[in-house]
């Protein structure tokens, strides 16, 4: 299956560098580096994702670009180039705020540098020191997946098939007491609430941690899971099984 | 006193190294119809009448009849004994067996059509149906009404299914259940580039209340078909035999040019067949089209005496008695709970759903799961089916488990049924 960069670009921007959001919240090192900026960066992608990256008083947010005055203002002239970014492979424009660009992501030891390099290599490492750390990979590729279904569902040729299947309401997707996330449709569009919201349609829980693990690492069939009750579903079937197909497609994009 | 599964769990847990998915396709807890798959058995030790045991030596009421192949009853004496006799005299030979020729002959008769093919499966008749449309008519695409099922060949599926290509769907064209208009117009926008239209005589998809054509829907697809040069094939695999034995566009007042058989053929030995209009004979002899199986003799002496012993015991208006009685106790019940129980579809092939206000069908499903636990088989979201061996006596019985279900569902829902 071919890559299409707009969706890819998508998926970095609200998948992954979304997944700052939770990253921050979950470990302690990374919860420091945040409080260290008071920071909104806004990050234009032509014929891509236009949003805005905010640091508060050590939290993260990732939404999309809503007009406020921002703090640095990088410019991508199209997906690829982004995608780049992402991989460390090339830099943005600024547009405003070159020495605080500078600052906030110019080198190895800048502080959203930092903040992305560690949580990449979490959520890419094999081999774990502890359980602990395991856990938090798992965690954080959930809501990365999480995410990464809302973006490639809206934007893959092939996924917005299924996703304009998905009827309007909410899915909540889990680990059992441990984390959950909450996939809202509403005017032709997915976007992600990275807790477990009242109210949903539809519902799937992984069992456990291990099983989650297991599973968004595709070592373990979900069918067979379904089957043994290891991967909880429940509610409306229809969105849970176009979602499932939107699913299918996003490990090409988060890789 | 509810059901424990630990046998079927093991044997799940075996399954899923071996086989994908553990139990995959439609008999498979993954296919949404068995919710929470906690409630349900996976595996079945032996099945008679309108029973079956699983492996836990749990009893259940089967209301899913095999998905529709059980229409006589499993392990029914009549249909067995012409498929053991047929064991005796060869089953999968060099030659075709003659029980072929009288097959056809019985098939064709009862379902007043002209010529009958056989195959295995239904996605098998309805893929050669297609086919011979394309092929008769030289042109390509497709009518689905929307909510279709049609088999899982890539033709059937949508962009997003895996497996299928955008250009394995380029060809299909989309139109809602009892629109007549709608369908003028597609076939308008369309024009001379139509094969065929596709449709079950009644909306009986999974997850949605199952809808009844309105008055002359039917005609009038038949009449725009006929006017247009498109073949009308009725996908007749679910609903054939349990309402009408002459085949359900005869039951709806019209006629199919290409109609498709399968669940119920046989009682469960393993044929399907599609029957069709003098005119597409020809057609179907020119496609190429064949299976190592698809002339074993044994199927076809087991719907012999299958199709006999539907027309002996007047078939349908059994089935619609039993569904009757069913869902009129179901309904009785509901109603002096206060649940509001909504049965859809005809009776001898009823559709259940308790609605809800939040669209989620959770009120649903734990009924349901509180049903099975007890010993009554019924799924979540699809329609259910009777039998010739299901006796008033059992349906009683069932109607006694579903109702003790609905008051425990009722008692665990008291911020709703004060």
């Amino acid at each position: 299956m071919a890559v299409d960069n707009k969706t890819l670009a998508f998926v970095n921007f609200y998948a992954a560098i979304g997944t700052l959001e939770k990253f921050v919240e979950y470990d302690e090192e990374a919860k420091e580096i945040a409080k260290s900026q008071n920071v909104t960066v806004r990050f234009h992608v032509k014929g891509g994702p236009d949003g805005l990256v905010i640091f508060k008083d050590g939290k993260v947010s990732v939404i999309p670009y809503d007009q406020r005055r921002v703090n640095i203002h990088l410019y991508c002239p199209s997906p690829e180039n982004f995608n780049k970014v992402v991989d460390g492979t090339a830099m943005p424009i600024p547009v405003k705020g070159l020495f605080k660009t500078l600052k906030f992501m110019g080198s190895k030891t800048s502080p959203f540098t930092r903040l992305t390099d560690k949580m990449s290599a979490i959520m890419r490492a094999k081999e774990f020191s502890s359980k602990e750390e395991r856990d938090l990979c798992t965690i954080l590729s959930f809501y990365a997946m999480a995410a990464g279904i809302c973006e490639v569902g809206n934007h893959d040729e092939i996924a917005s098939y299924a996703m304009n299947r998905v009827l309007d309401g909410k899915i909540v997707l889990g680990i059992k007491d441990v984390c959950y996330a909450t996939i809202i449709k509403k005017n032709g569009a997915l976007s992600v609430v990275r807790e477990g919201l009242e109210g949903g349609r539809a519902f799937m829980t992984f069992g456990d941690i291990d099983i989650a693990k297991g599973l968004i690492d595709g070592e373990l069939d979900s069918m067979a899971c379904v089957s043994s009750g290891k991967l909880e579903t429940c509610g409306h079937m229809l969105m849970l099984e176009n979602i499932n197909k939107i699913l299918n497609i996003v490990p090409k994009y988060l890789q | 006193m509810t059901y424990k599964y630990p046998n079927n769990v093991e044997m799940m847990n075996r399954a899923g190294k071996v086989i994908p998915s553990g139990v995959y396709g439609h008999l498979g807890p993954a296919e949404g119809c068995m919710i929470p798959s906690s409630a349900y058995p996976f595996f079945v030790s032996k099945a008679k009448g309108s029973e079956m045991w699983d492996v836990d030596g749990n009893r259940f009421i089967d209301y899913m009849c095999g998905y529709g192949p059980n229409v006589s009853g499993y392990c029914d004496p009549d249909v067995d004994s012409a498929a053991l006799e047929q064991i005796k005299k060869g089953n999968c030979t060099t030659l075709p067996s003659h029980v072929m020729v009288e097959f056809a002959e019985l098939l064709t008769a009862t379902v007043k059509k002209d010529w009958a093919f056989f195959c295995k499966n239904g996605g098998d008749v309805t893929s050669f149906a297609i086919m011979i449309s394309r092929y008769y008519t030289g042109k390509k695409k497709i009518i689905f009404v929307n909510n279709y099922y049609h088999g899982v060949a890539p033709w059937t599926q949508k962009p997003d299914t895996p497996g299928t290509l955008i250009d394995d769907c380029k060809n299909s064209l989309y139109v809602d259940f009892n629109d007549l208009e709608g369908l003028k117009k597609v076939i308008e926008e369309n024009k001379d580039d139509i094969a065929c239209f596709i449709g079950t005589p009644y909306m009986h998809g999974n997850f949605v209340d199952n809808v009844l054509p309105k008055e002359g829907y039917w005609q009038g697809v038949r009449k725009l078909c006929t006017d247009n040069g498109i073949i009308l094939i009725i996908d007749d695999i679910r609903a054939g035999f349990r309402l009408s034995l002459a085949g359900s566009d005869n039951y709806f007042g019209f006629e199919a040019d290409l109609i498709t058989f399968c669940k119920a053929l046989a009682n469960g030995y393993n044929v399907s067949a599609l029957c069709g209009k003098e005119f597409l004979k020809s057609a179907a002899s020119t496609v190429p089209y064949t299976g190592s199986y698809w002339m074993s003799a044994v199927p076809f002496a087991a719907g012999i005496a299958n199709i006999n012993k539907l027309i002996a015991n007047d078939a349908p208006a059994y089935f619609k008695a039993m569904g009757e009685r069913l869902t009129s106790g179901l309904l009785k019940t509901a109603n002096e709970l206060n649940v509001p129980l909504i049965v859809s579809g005809p009776p001898a092939l009823f559709y259940l759903r308790i609605a809800d206000t939040d669209g989620s069908f959770l009120h649903h499903q734990e009924w349901i799961a509180e049903c099975v636990k007890r010993g009554v088989f019924i799924t979540n979201h699809h329609n259910h089916f009777t039998n010739l061996s299901l006796t008033p006596e059992l349906v009683d019985e069932t109607i006694e488990i579903c109702s003790e279900a609905m008051s425990v569902y009722v008692k665990n829902h008291p911020e709703i049924y004060r």
